[in-house]
């Protein structure tokens, strides 16, 4: 094999393939034929704790098999702390960690010896890092690694992807070679079929419980794929409302309490369980043979995604896996519809890759200086070998050095608490060994939304978001770790609860975080909607919704760009149909918001989905074509930019990851809010007094993908630029009735809004009085 | 009540400011967490424009004016001499906070508490005390539920004798209204005043409360 050869090697292969022990051979071989060195010979990373555990268990049994002399251990945040002691003093021949930890490991004072006799890394699950934070601090510290051990082989197993490439650029050195391994079997994907009406929005598959649950009573093993926590947790609710056969159902999700989590992997693991409601926390590659079904709730987002969950069933390379897709309201079944059509032709969502984040930079040379010395010089060369970093100028390298030391600023304070110093010229030492120890406690680059613990009596049950608690009133109740909780209080940032005998929950969760839908899945639904001749797949109540819509306005296709505007409740409504995902949508939202004040509309909110956004307004809107200029992205894009709480959030992120703001300190707790706030001023301050502040950078650039997906918005307005359809109805239209629907409970308001809500709410009191005094 | 979160008393001819926090941002530094250093610029910026615009006799600082014991002394010369120069010609009244109890410059003396016109002011508010009532400390936080929308706000709370002043600080956090310690003001007839963007908006504890209030 190549990597026995001392090649770099990427294998593609589709799950189920065996491919994270076929890492492992030439690793195998090397220490047969060797001998262990008493070093660390070979570093397992993968994207998740769980997975570490998972193939330590699954590497077990080809080591007893052939009776391999060797040591092999886990390394995660959950390690015990005496575990962690001697794997310091005495290093495994095998080690099984994750990103974050091997950071860590790489900024203690020993590590140039740790890692000096390294022969293989192997990376698992490659495809999750090449668009995040976390793959750029992988990235750095992988090229760390090879600083440290020139001979060490690097092993990408990655997901099939349509772009292997630039996978193969990103994960080897030069002359890396790839292997792809092509599936056996395609999936055998069905979609759910309703026995009952369709909802037009929400996620809650209430209306197909009984048909999901009679599934999974057939199946043997069965996993149930969720989109958020808050679904997790209403679906799990109510199977266990219809669960007369009394299967054993469990509920499994990152929020939930660590020795919970491990419960339900190891009663799974052992055959104890019928089904398990999961969210991405169970998304990737634990093998478990024996899953026959695996159910996706809600829309898929992606092909490639649903193909991963999918590939959770049925682990024989010769037998296709099944899946069962439902979808939870119209638009979805539309977007189901389509990814079966994609798997079942081959088409794969494309891998995308980002440009290296100046935070996680900022945090990598903090490490680095952790460990060591280091010269800038040697540094710079070995930063710009990542690929994330290929393109990072000195200057910016230099920048980030100064703001590592001393905050980077014009004005600068106190020397003497600098973080660096600079002890010859181009060389800087930590200037003091507790900094190494606050290091430390701040690795990783997953920033929470700020989470409050959950207790009920003496029992921890998890952590929910701030901001859904924050929304409730004492005496509400919400669906929590598989029951229904009470709200009592607020002590110390514990989020105390009671259990309560009420079966059904007043307040639905609801949480963020939901990827956008890709732009290949996206298309797909465009292709399906504009053809009729596609609808074939579609149940009656799906094909008469998209009639309607034909007959009353006009139905979306790849062409055109799709615009109504219609008057409902006394509100206007002008509704875009982009198919362009959330976070594109969401911006342009905030744009027209923006483009519609000045021209004197009036608009006063705006509600998005993945499929399209609708704005309300006072007056009505006459003219898209004007309000969808391209210019949109030059003009009013800057304006809000420089004043989006949007941009507030990815700053908390950058101050906490580069280390500006700290999450924990030793000794110290800080809650979640208390980051929030403070980084929100922080960056008010920074604007005003130092706009071209490293940190700033990064965010902007931050900005142009993921949350504001700037780049993706700007391609649809210029394709359909001049085919735009805009229809003004008297009524609201088919397809628009969801994000109406949906207007009430999340819409989004603008930032300079604030004083105008303020305003209203003020007269609403005043009139309240009034009437109040006429009595 | 004026947007900045200062307080003007017409018949004393009086300016109120609360927890200015002055050299917060540098207060971190020292654990490593180089917070931009223009918090104090700023603040005292704001102190010059409400001085300008109320022209008062007399400025009352109530409490945590200073971050720490040593804020004054970290405080650069050029920032010590604009707060001086600040408040030259008027008569300026120092109660100390928790922050600062003791670390007021030399030059001023810090009180406990003082009254005036029949009024207590001092910078944590006292439960037991029934009298009239200036206070800061919480620098408490409104947040207006509207139709789905939070905005969160600074504010002023008043009560029949109590009254709470919001943070004036640039760089200081907040406190909601909501929490556990501003209990004794949930169970009364309580109005908060949301520091707007250019004026002050009302809104009454009770309708804070009442989280399903929709649209007409």
């Amino acid at each position: 094999m190549h990597a026995s050869s001392g090649k770099d090697v990427l294998v593609l292969a589709p799950t189920g393939a065996g491919k994270t022990l076929s890492g492992f051979l030439p690793s195998f071989l090397d220490i047969h034929d060797r001998g262990s060195n008493g070093c660390l010979h070979t570093l397992y990373i993968s994207p998740l704790k769980a997975l570490t555990v998972d193939v330590h268990r699954n590497i077990t049994k080809p080591i007893e098999a052939i009776n391999l002399p060797i040591s092999f251990e886990t390394r995660t945040g959950d390690t015990p702390a005496g575990r962690r002691k001697r794997q310091k003093s005495k290093p495994p021949d095998f080690l099984m960690t994750t990103p974050e930890s091997l950071a860590l490991l790489l900024s203690y004072e020993d590590a140039e010896t740790y890692f000096s006799r390294l022969r293989f890394i192997i990376i698992d699950e490659l495809h999750t890092f090449f668009d995040n934070k976390r793959g750029d601090l992988l990235s750095l510290n992988l090229e760390r690694i090879t600083s440290l051990s020139p001979t060490a082989v690097r092993i990408g197993l990655s997901a099939t992807i349509n772009n292997p490439q630039r996978a193969l650029d990103w994960i080897t050195r030069d002359r890396g070679s790839l292997v792809e391994v092509s599936e056996a079997v395609r999936p055998e994907i069905e979609i759910l079929e309703a026995s009952s009406r369709i909802p037009w929005s929400g996620h809650s598959a209430k209306h197909v419980i009984k048909n999901i649950y009679e599934n999974i009573s057939r199946a043997g093993m069965s996993i149930i794929f969720v989109n958020t926590r808050a679904q997790a947790e209403f679906v799990f609710q109510e199977l266990w409302q219809v669960n007369d056969k009394h299967r054993r159902i469990a509920l499994h999700h990152g929020s939930l309490e660590r020795e919970l989590r491990r419960k339900v992997e190891a009663s799974m693991a052992a055959g104890r369980l019928d089904c398990v409601v999961a969210t991405s926390s169970l998304d990737l590659g634990l093998d478990w043979a024996e899953i026959d079904l695996v159910i996706q709730i809600g829309a898929p987002k992606g092909v490639s995604r649903l193909i991963q969950r999918v590939g959770r069933s049925n682990h024989r390379i010769d037998q296709p896996s099944r899946a069962m897709l439902v979808p939870t309201n119209r638009f979805e079944y539309l977007e189901c519809l389509a990814a079966k059509l994609e798997i079942e032709s081959g088409n794969l969502d494309g891998a995308n890759f980002r440009v290296g984040g100046l935070d996680v930079l900022a945090q990598h040379l903090l490490g680095t200086a952790c460990s060591g010395n280091f010269q800038a010089d040697l540094l710079y060369a070995e930063i710009i070998k990542a690929t994330p970093y290929s393109k990072l100028e000195r200057d910016e390298f230099d920048a980030v050095i100064d703001f590592v030391s001393n905050g980077g600023y014009a004005l600068k304070t106190y020397p003497q608490y600098s973080r660096l110093i600079e002890t010859t010229p181009g060389t800087y030492a930590l200037r003091d060994v507790k900094i190494a120890r606050q290091y430390r406690m701040n690795i990783g680059t997953i920033v929470e939304s700020p989470m409050l613990k959950v207790k009920l009596r003496n029992r921890m049950l998890g952590n929910i978001e701030e901001n859904f608690i924050l929304n409730l009133a004492q005496g509400d109740t919400f669906l929590f770790g598989g029951m229904v909780l009470k709200f009592d209080r607020l002590h110390d940032a514990t989020v105390l609860v009671s259990k309560t005998s009420d079966n059904e929950a007043q307040i639905p969760s609801y949480a963020g975080g939901r990827l956008p839908l890709t732009t290949n899945l996206a298309s797909a639904v465009r292709l399906l909607i504009g053809d009729k001749k596609n609808w074939k797949g579609l149940p009656g109540q799906i094909q008469e919704w998209l009639n309607m819509q034909d007959d009353r306005s006009h139905l979306p296709d790849n062409k055109r760009l799709i615009t109504e505007a219609f008057e409902f409740k006394s509100r206007f409504y002008f509704v875009v149909y982009t198919f362009s995902g959330r976070n594109a949508n969401q911006t342009l939202g905030f744009l027209l918001l923006r483009r519609m004040r000045r021209a004197g509309l009036k608009p006063m909110g705006f509600s998005i989905s993945d499929y399209a956004l609708a704005v309300w307004s006072l007056k009505p809107v006459e003219n898209a074509e004007k309000l969808l200029d391209p210019s949109i992205m030059i003009d009013e894009f800057e304006e809000w930019l420089e004043e989006t709480p949007l941009l507030k959030r990815l700053f908390r992120d950058a101050a906490i990851i580069s280390g500006l703001v700290e999450r924990r300190h030793p000794g110290k707790v800080k809650t979640g809010r208390q980051v929030l706030f403070s980084s929100d001023l922080i960056y008010d301050v920074l604007r005003r007094y130092e706009p071209d502040h490293i940190l700033l950078k990064a965010v902007r650039r931050d900005a142009m993908e993921g949350l504001i997906d700037a780049s993706r918005l700007a391609a649809t307005l210029a394709n359909f630029q001049d085919n735009i359809i805009f229809r003004n109805l008297d009524y609201i239209s088919p397809m628009a009735v969801p994000l109406v629907m949906q207007i009430s409970k999340e819409s989004t308001v603008w930032s300079e809004l604030t004083d105008d809500i303020l305003a209203h709410n003020e007269e609403e009191i005043i009139c309240a009085a009034r009437v109040q005094s006429l009595h | 009540m004026h947007p900045s979160g200062a307080l003007y008393w017409p018949s004393q001819f009086s300016l109120l400011v609360a927890d200015l926090h002055f050299e917060k941002g540098s207060s971190y530094h020292k654990t490593g967490q180089f917070l931009p250093p223009y918090d104090t610029h700023q603040t005292l910026e704001k102190l010059e424009t409400v001085i300008k615009y109320f022209k008062p006799r007399r400025i009352f600082f109530l409490g945590d004016t200073f971050h720490d014991m040593s804020a004054w002394k970290r405080m650069p010369d050029v920032n010590k001499s604009r707060l001086l120069n600040a408040v030259e010609n008027l008569e300026a009244v120092w109660i100390e906070g928790n922050h600062d109890q003791g670390g007021v410059p030399d030059r001023f003396k810090s009180l406990e508490k003082i009254e005036v016109d029949g009024i207590t002011l001092r910078h944590i508010m006292q439960r037991s005390f029934l009298g009239p009532e200036i206070s800061a400390h919480f620098h408490p936080v409104g947040v207006i539920k509207f139709g789905g929308m939070r905005v969160r706000r600074p504010c002023f709370i008043k009560s029949d004798q109590k009254f709470v002043m919001p943070s004036f600080g640039v760089l200081t956090g907040g406190l909601d209204f909501s929490n556990e310690a501003f209990e004794e003001f949930h169970k009364c007839e309580t109005q908060l005043f949301l520091l707007g963007r250019r004026k002050i908006f009302r809104s009454s504890e009770r309708y804070l409360k009442n989280k399903k209030v929709g649209r007409r």
